[in-house]
């Protein structure tokens, strides 16, 4: 299986996923991170999405799981670069992801995450 | 005794003589004596018919009446040969008296006398008159045919069962840059063209002589060993034989080689003419700092509106736009499909991480939508383009005042 890259800046936890995910692969990386999410005192996860063309219904759908998962944690999400090919793809599978909020990119993200985190919190 | 056996004898010559009278006068050829100076001295009724003339009223005439000038002089040299016993055929035009011309094919069997001088012969002729009439027509049809093969540029070509050339045109030899026509008999498109050109006309004409049904005017691309691609617009037919039986087919192909290249870079011009159009009638416009506008002017199809998130998209990712304006105030008409793309526009604006706002409902607009049952959900909405830019501004001038 590929290997997923992690990284903790401060409280919150970057996952970049590199390359497209099919199946197991997949469900297990989204396993990964809720676990990582879990086990640390991580307040925020953004996931970076920048290096994928393609996303299809499987992963949209596991993103979407993922995102409630961690939610359900009381974790906030952010989605990260998601390109125009691919929320075209995500809007026409009828997948708008209306809960999970998103950036163009990792400092913008980062940015609202914080946000995000401090607003929660008080 | 000898007396009687004498008139036996008479009796006997003078029935002889008469059945040959009977023969020569009954035969379907035409038979005449011509003197010296080539004036009839006798001739049979189908002579007389011949020359067009009264049975019996050939006599005493002159060949030279029913000739032509130079064609008697000829005719003169023919019959009055020196040498002897030299039967000489050829044929003579006739303008016989009825009016018909005829041809005759004649055979003069010349006479002499004992110091070797011609003194006139015995002239033997065949009415060829449908043969000859029947040639010229075949030649006509056959120069008629020839000037066409030789002329037209168009390339014809009448193929075998095999489809190999039978018949072409010049044009066509020129076209395969042959000298000759002769250097396409019995050769194929195989000879001439690289196999993916050469097989499927070859599929072609197997299967019009299979069916019997023509190709009309097909376009045909044809690719030459040396590289070259021409273009030609093909029709071909059967041909039938005696029997009714297919033994080949007819072709023409006609070079469209520079109309093609001229459509196609029409059709160019034109692609490249709508994508120009299409631009502009989607355009996105920087209006602020992290703000982009896309007013969306008349209809909006499915093409359009894909083009519309396509091009937004692009550009909020690039400029790194934090809000986009979708102003419809412009827009003649919304029905579900339009509020349904301009929704999903919206929702991809928000995915790709920017915010998306939807100015210019109007009433009309707004009750449209709530009469569609139409949730425009999360989506924020603005009366006017003017509402949409101060919400904007203000929301940013917030932003900086925490900062």
């Amino acid at each position: 299986m590929a290997r997923l890259t992690r990284m903790h800046l401060g409280d919150i936890l970057v996952v970049p996923i590199q390359e497209e995910l099919h199946d197991t692969a997949a469900e297990e990386a989204g396993e990964k991170i809720i676990r990582e999410a879990d086990n640390s005192n991580i307040k925020g996860v953004a996931i970076d999405i920048s290096a994928l063309d393609i996303v299809d219904s499987f992963l949209g759908r596991l993103l979407q799981k993922i995102a409630w998962g961690l939610r359900a944690m009381g974790k906030e999400v952010i989605l990260v670069g998601i390109q125009p090919e691919v929320a075209v793809a995500l809007v026409e599978l009828g997948l708008y992801l209306e809960e999970i909020n998103t950036a163009f990119e990792l400092d913008s993200a980062l940015e609202k995450l914080r946000e995000m985190i401090k607003k929660g919190s008080t | 005794m000898a007396r009687k056996n004498n008139k036996k004898e008479i009796e006997k010559l003078r029935r002889e003589n008469e059945e040959y009278r009977k023969l020569i006068e009954e035969m379907s050829e035409g038979f005449a004596y011509l003197e010296e100076d080539l004036t009839f001295s006798f001739s049979n009724p189908a002579c007389d018919s011949a020359f067009g003339v009264t049975e019996g009223k050939l006599m005493g005439r002159k060949l030279k009446d029913f000739l032509s000038p130079e064609s008697f002089k000829e005719v003169k040299k023919s019959i009055r040969t020196k040498e002897k016993k030299k039967k000489s055929v050829f044929e003579i035009e006739v303008n016989a008296e009825d009016g018909e011309r005829r041809y005759l094919l004649t055979r003069s069997n010349p006479r002499f006398d004992e110091k070797g001088e011609f003194v006139g012969s015995f002239v033997f002729f065949y009415n060829i008159t449908k043969r000859v009439k029947l040639e010229e027509e075949l030649i006509f049809e056959r120069s008629l045919l020839n000037s066409l093969l030789n002329t037209i540029p168009d390339h014809i070509y009448f193929k075998d069962e095999k489809s190999r050339f039978i018949k072409v045109s010049k044009s066509l030899a020129e076209w395969f840059n042959v000298k000759s026509v002769d250097g396409l008999m019995g050769k194929t498109d195989f000879d001439f063209f690289t196999e993916e050109h050469a097989r499927p006309a070859f599929e072609d004409e197997q299967e019009i002589m299979k069916t019997g049904n023509p190709i009309e005017g097909k376009v045909e691309k044809e690719t030459h060993p040396d590289g070259r691609i021409t273009w030609v617009s093909t029709t071909k037919v059967p041909r039938y034989g005696k029997k009714g039986n297919v033994i080949g087919i007819l072709g023409i192909s006609r070079d469209v080689t520079e109309k093609k290249l001229w459509e196609e870079e029409r059709e160019k011009k034109l692609e490249a003419q709508r994508e120009e159009l299409m631009e502009l009638s989607t355009p996105v416009i920087d209006v602020w700092e992290g703000v982009l506008t896309v007013p969306i002017l008349g209809s909006l199809d499915s093409e359009r509106a894909s083009r519309i998130s396509e091009s937004l998209l692009t550009q909020i990712v690039e400029e790194k736009a934090a809000v986009a304006i979708i102003d419809i105030s412009g827009i003649s008409a919304v029905d579900s499909a339009v509020a349904d793309r301009l929704i999903r526009t919206a929702k991809a604006v928000r995915l790709v991480g920017a915010e998306a706002i939807l100015t210019g409902v109007g009433v009309e607009i707004a009750q449209t939508i709530a009469d569609l049952g139409i949730d425009m959900g999360s989506l924020k909405t603005m009366a006017t383009l003017k509402d949409g830019l101060r919400y904007v501004i203000s929301r940013k001038n917030i932003k900086k005042e925490e900062d």
